[in-house]
């Protein structure tokens, strides 16, 4: 009866029956509460995605309901993630489902006050018409004379955040149209990662996982906030922790990672190099490094060239021209040898010249020579004599003075790694932007490298460099890149040269012994991968139809082309630069002077809307019916919306699957570029200009799924992987071949489609496997999880520990065994010497580690690759608070420059002016924001988690200059001025360095002035001066003045730099030098 | 004494890991990780108390998760014989057998 059901339902009733006698449970369950269920539970299917927002890579299952996508969760099966997802992948719900996002195409006219709406398909014709039209105007045959075959009208930027398969066709299809400025976030993040780690040891990714820093003695994070920017991650650090490791943070700012770690180091921004070569001092002066090691896995025995000179009082090495402000690093080399580098500047040798007769002779068959080794270490131009003199200098006491570290806590540190590396212990770094984004970026990165080649910790479980990379699929779009300087796989752009075949470009790059030495393979089977049919031996596999470089093309050079009015047409594909790149200002300015620009993103982020209401609109420097570029967005699919793979930060290669279809105008990049480029093919149908063949001749013919025509994303993955002519999908970059007979469009990704099956979709849980995870996706190279791992055992082939074993000869059975895929060629044996004259593969010996570099070591000095220098030295940041204590050098001679009147210079420390900026500026990650906030400030969630943009200071430096906790401030620099809540925090260390004291000022850069939770972009303040060699900018060590207050508005910001300026005394030449 | 080992000796005397984090005033889940050496939501991960020459130990067997009673995805992908026809379609229009 009903009614009894309701009396024995009263509350009262069930707590005096029932088992909830406290009334406060299960008594006084209402029936609705009764009916909720999990949203788990009742959806439909649940498909296998990855986290879209930093490159750590969770794993999430995303459940489906009724066609909506109704929870997102960690999936606890991930060996890597373990089911856990930090604020950030928890708000993917949001962030995909949320109401911020765009849903149709929205076009704005030249000299248009205002979005209009545009039908997708007419937009799609409209910017392929505008395509055919700029890339005319800017097309170029050649430049003094030397074939370039280009289009320097037309830009792309992005996209890290993008699936590979997405950016593997917009390099594609921008190649072919002659579009070599192309760039993404890897440029501005770790593009000094790859110099770094490719030059010393032949790869320029992570050589480990996070999951294996579980087995580190020793775990020390410099320029990483890793506790904070790589939550998921950082439960490895703990692992080791609780298993009895310890943990070092050295940093200019405490945070959470401080926090946990066992001890913290201060230190100055932009002082590693003076760090780090101060623990290799003392390594090398006390005889500490791992010595069998060290002998028989690097170049500390190979003997250098005389003509090579190190550094002196003056702060240069041999090479230098002041006139350039560039190295020759010919004197560098080896003794007898020419080797290449892996990675890094390769194939500029005669840039805009024919090849030198002799280097010709050098890298032609036979010419290469083989470097001399001393295995006693006493030669005087041996490397590690060099190696000993050069960090001589790097005492205690320097690095006090120059980092601010007290000596006994930088002999702590220095203890700690020798007592925690050798033969029974490892030691690992981690880092991330903190140490790459520096006009000497890629040195820190060396640095690094060298100490950890020295104490014998690459290729070793617990060692390693983790370069923790910030964005889904960065590594990426770094391996397929829409970078302007590589080809997928890191083959090098070629650039233009008086005798540019195929045959000059490999014999001129690739190194005669090492993997590197089947580049050729790898190159035509690209080639064949782009231009099927048509590239054959006899036109030199349309080697040809490649456009050239004729220096550095970057991001950066392209914003002082977009201000020359050289660029007419800019492509951002989730890529947000008005307030993500460095002096956001120019990145505006840049845009304004272009005829046209397509945004796609999820909602109008700043690069969108400029126009209408940026900052220089405020200011009256602009006005939105002066400005005639044409602005096109297109809203973009989210992960769940499309399928595709994404590599995370330890080249782990995952396929994420869609869950719904996009609405309304939403499409992936896929289906952006895919369409773009069939219209433009359609439009030059027919054309006779050999200018068009490339585009014509290119394979485009992918899968199309009915409904909205996106093409097959597995398709692409299979291209990318590669086939031989049965139709037969590779299983490793070993099967291809220089004859034309395979196509793989990017090589080291060779394998991620084996044996015809997606093994990137492979989801064999964390539980059933060891802690490599080598059953859960695909990792390049060749599945193998930790690099370099035969240096985990002997040149005999034993594990150097039994406690460190990972790889070890089995002589038993003919190969190598262990725990990880072998980095090396599995039937090699230990005792394998190769024959006289062994070119490519062969030419490794069953000794060396290090198998894609020339020489199979892993370089302490760098012959080659790193365009400042074979050693890292310490130079001041472009700007800084103090001289060079070290030498006469204030900063890096050959760093890249870039005068103009929105883009000055602050004046060197102790010269008049220099005290109107007197304060240092670091900047850094907030957990809950994401990068320029283009997927954080526009979700609710996160937004109201971190919703004010704010900076912190020292009481000291506060009650210095006035300013109070939960105030404001005002911060200003030669280039901009923003405001900022004040946060007064002892996580803030003002440092002693002599006479003087150092105030650091911690800046989180995620903020812009559009979204929900909105502040000015640090990037006003900060200025374009770039690292030679990976042409990254120069973020984490800037000075500033700060005052109390809110900063100007209108034409009185500008004019309040203006008046610092007149201050400082700055001038177009001033910081210039060299 | 060290914070593991601290935590250890209270366990001993018969506390709670709650009561544990309380006295020591550190998290309870903290506590549990500390002293166990294994997160408290017991991660699916295979990871090995020491590096050897041995075959790897199999993990412990776990529950099965509310996700995955409602079938999540296959662990082994399946072969797209469309992929693969189109790929054989390429190969053929496009590539030269070293044989032939």
């Amino acid at each position: 009866m009903p009614e009894r059901r309701l009396i024995t339902s009263w509350p009262l009733l069930r707590q005096l029956r029932g088992e909830d006698p406290s009334g406060r449970g299960a008594a006084v369950r209402s029936a609705g509460t009764d009916a909720i269920r999990a949203r788990t539970v009742e959806a439909d299917r649940v498909v296998k995605s990855v986290c879209p927002y930093c490159a750590v890579g969770c794993a999430q299952n995303v459940f489906v309901k009724d066609g909506r996508v109704v929870q997102v969760e960690g999936d606890p099966d991930a060996p890597h993630s373990r089911g856990r997802l930090c604020p950030k992948g928890s708000a993917t719900l949001q962030l995909t489902t949320g109401s911020a996002r765009e849903q149709y195409v929205l076009y704005r006219r030249p000299y248009g006050s205002d979005w209009e709406r545009l039908d997708l398909e007419t937009a799609m014709d409209m910017v392929a018409d505008r395509i055919v039209d700029s890339r005319r105007r800017g097309w170029e045959w050649e430049v003094d004379s030397v074939r370039t075959r280009r289009c320097m009208s037309i830009a792309a930027l992005g996209g890290a955040t993008l699936d590979n398969e997405e950016n593997y066709l917009i390099k594609k299809l921008l190649t072919a149209l002659g579009v070599i400025q192309v760039e993404n976030q890897a440029r501005v993040c770790h593009s000094s990662t790859v110099v770094g780690l490719g030059t010393s040891f032949g790869r320029g990714a992570s050589s480990t996982l996070p999951a294996d820093l579980q087995h580190s003695d020793l775990i020390v994070l410099e320029g990483s906030n890793m506790a904070e920017a790589h939550p998921v991650a950082f439960q490895w650090v703990m692992e080791a922790k609780a298993r009895g490791a310890t943990v070092v943070h050295v940093d200019p700012h405490y945070s959470r990672t401080s926090a946990l770690a066992d001890v913290f180091v201060p230190i100055r921004a932009g002082s590693d190099i003076a760090f780090l070569g101060g623990i290799i001092n003392y390594v090398i002066a006390n005889e500490l490094d791992f010595r069998e090691y060290v002998l028989a896995y690097t170049n500390a025995p190979t003997i250098v060239g005389e003509e090579f000179q190190d550094v002196g009082a003056d702060g240069v090495f041999s090479g230098f021209d002041p006139e350039t402000g560039a190295y020759d690093p010919s004197s560098w080399q080896y003794e007898g040898a020419f080797v290449a580098a892996a990675s890094g500047q390769r194939d500029q040798e005669g840039n805009l010249a024919p090849l030198d007769s002799e280097r010709s002779a050098n890298a032609s068959e036979g010419g290469r020579g083989d470097p001399t080794l001393d295995l006693t270490l006493t030669h005087p131009r041996c490397v590690w004599q060099i190696l000993k003199r050069h960090y001589a200098e790097y005492t205690p006491e320097m690095v006090e003075r120059t980092c601010g570290i007290p000596q006994d806590l930088f002999l702590t540190v220095c203890r700690l790694f020798v007592e925690n590396s050798g033969r029974e212990r490892t030691a690992a770094f981690v880092h991330g932007v903190g140490w790459t984004q520096h006009t000497i970026g890629s040195q820190y990165i060396r640095a690094a490298s060298i100490l950890q080649l020295l104490l014998g910790n690459m290729g070793r479980p617990g060692g390693g460099v983790m370069a923790m990379r910030g964005h889904a699929s960065i590594q990426g779009s770094s391996d397929i890149p829409t970078l302007f300087d590589t080809l997928p796989g890191y083959i090098p752009m070629p650039h233009a040269h008086a005798h540019g075949d195929l045959d000059a470009f490999v014999s001129g790059d690739a190194a005669k012994r090492g993997f590197w030495g089947n580049m050729r393979a790898y190159m035509v089977s690209l080639l064949k991968a782009w231009y099927g049919a048509t590239a054959t031996a006899e036109n030199d596999f349309c080697f040809d139809y490649l456009p050239r470089l004729t220096g550095s093309h970057s991001t950066y050079d392209t914003v002082m082309e977009q201000l020359a009015g050289r660029i007419e047409g800019y492509l951002l594909l989730g890529q947000n630069p008005a307030v993500g790149s460095a002096n956001s200002r120019m990145q505006r300015f840049g845009m304004a002077n272009c005829k046209w620009l397509v945004v796609r993103d999820f909602s109008l982020i700043e690069s969108a809307t400029w126009w209408k209401d940026g900052p220089e609109i405020a200011s009256g420097e602009m006005r939105t019916e002066d400005i005639e570029t044409e602005v096109f967005f297109f809203p973009a699919a989210a992960h769940t919306e499309k399928e595709g793979t994404f590599t995370n930060t330890q080249r782990m290669v995952q396929w994420h699957e869609k869950a719904i279809d996009p609405a309304a105008d939403r499409r992936s990049d896929l289906w952006f570029i895919y369409h773009l480029g069939r219209r433009l093919r359609e439009r030059l149908a027919g054309s006779a200009d050999a200018a068009d063949r490339p585009l014509l001749d290119l394979t485009w013919d992918y899968p199309l799924a009915s409904g909205t025509n996106e093409p097959s994303a597995e398709a692409v993955l299979a291209e990318i992987n590669g086939w031989n002519a049965d139709g037969e999908m590779l299983s490793s970059y070993t099967e291809l071949a220089a004859d034309g007979s395979t196509a793989s469009g990017c090589w080291i990704y060779c394998g991620a489609y084996a044996d015809g099956v997606n093994q990137t979709a492979r989801r064999t849980p964390g539980s059933e496997q060891n802690w490599t995870g080598s059953q859960w996706a695909w990792a390049w190279p060749a599945n193998r999880r930790i690099l370099y791992n035969r240096a985990s055992a002997d040149p005999e082939g034993r594990p150097w520990s039994e406690r460190k074993a990972l790889v070890w000869w089995d002589a038993a059975e003919g190969r190598w065994v262990g725990h990880d895929t072998p980095d090396f060629e599995a039937d090699k044996p230990p005792s394998y010497r190769p024959p006289e004259g062994a070119t490519g593969p062969a030419a490794i010996a069953g000794t060396d580690p290090f198998i894609m570099q020339a020489d199979g070591r892993g370089w302490l000095y760098a012959p080659a690759g790193v365009g400042d220098g074979p050693l890292p030295v310490h130079y001041e940041p472009q700007d800084s608070p103090l001289p060079n204590r070290l030498h006469r050098r204030q900063r890096n001679p050959a760093r890249q420059l870039y005068p103009h009147p929105n883009n000055r210079y602050h004046p060197d420390p102790g010269t008049p002016g220099s005290e109107v900026f007197p304060f240092a500026v670091t900047t850094y990650r907030l957990t809950e924001h994401f990068t320029a906030g283009g997927m954080s400030r526009w979700t609710p969630y996160l937004a109201e988690l971190q919703p004010e943009f704010f900076c912190e200071v020292s009481p000291e430096l506060a009650g210095e200059r006035g300013l109070e906790h939960g105030g404001w401030a005002t911060l200003v620099s030669a280039r901009g001025v923003i405001e900022a809540r004040v946060m007064v925090t002892d996580r803030m260390t003002p440092l002693r360095l002599g006479d003087r004291i150092v105030h650091t000022i911690g800046l989180p850069y995620h903020w812009g002035p559009n979204g929900y939770a909105r502040g000015d972009s640090m990037n006003e303040l900060s200025s374009m001066a770039l690292d030679p060699s990976s042409h990254i900018q120069e973020v984490k060590a800037l000075t500033v003045d700060i005052q109390p207050g809110r900063r100007p508005r209108g034409p009185a910001r500008l004019a309040l730099v203006q008046e610092y300026r007149t201050r400082a005394g700055i001038t177009e030449t001033t910081g210039m030098a060299r | 004494m060290s914070l593991p080992d601290r935590i250890r000796v209270l366990l001993e005397e018969g506390l709670s890991y709650p009561s544990v984090a309380d006295r020591l005033g550190i998290s309870p889940g903290l506590a549990f990780l500390l002293a166990t050496g294994r997160p408290v939501d017991d991660g699916t991960s295979g990871t090995t108390e020491g590096l050897c020459r041995s075959p790897t130990p199999s993990a412990s067997p776990r529950e099965l998760s509310p996700q995955e009673l409602i079938g999540a995805g296959a662990s082994v992908p399946e072969r797209h014989s469309e992929i693969l026809e189109w790929v054989a379609a390429r190969a053929a229009r496009e590539l030269t057998s070293p044989h032939a």
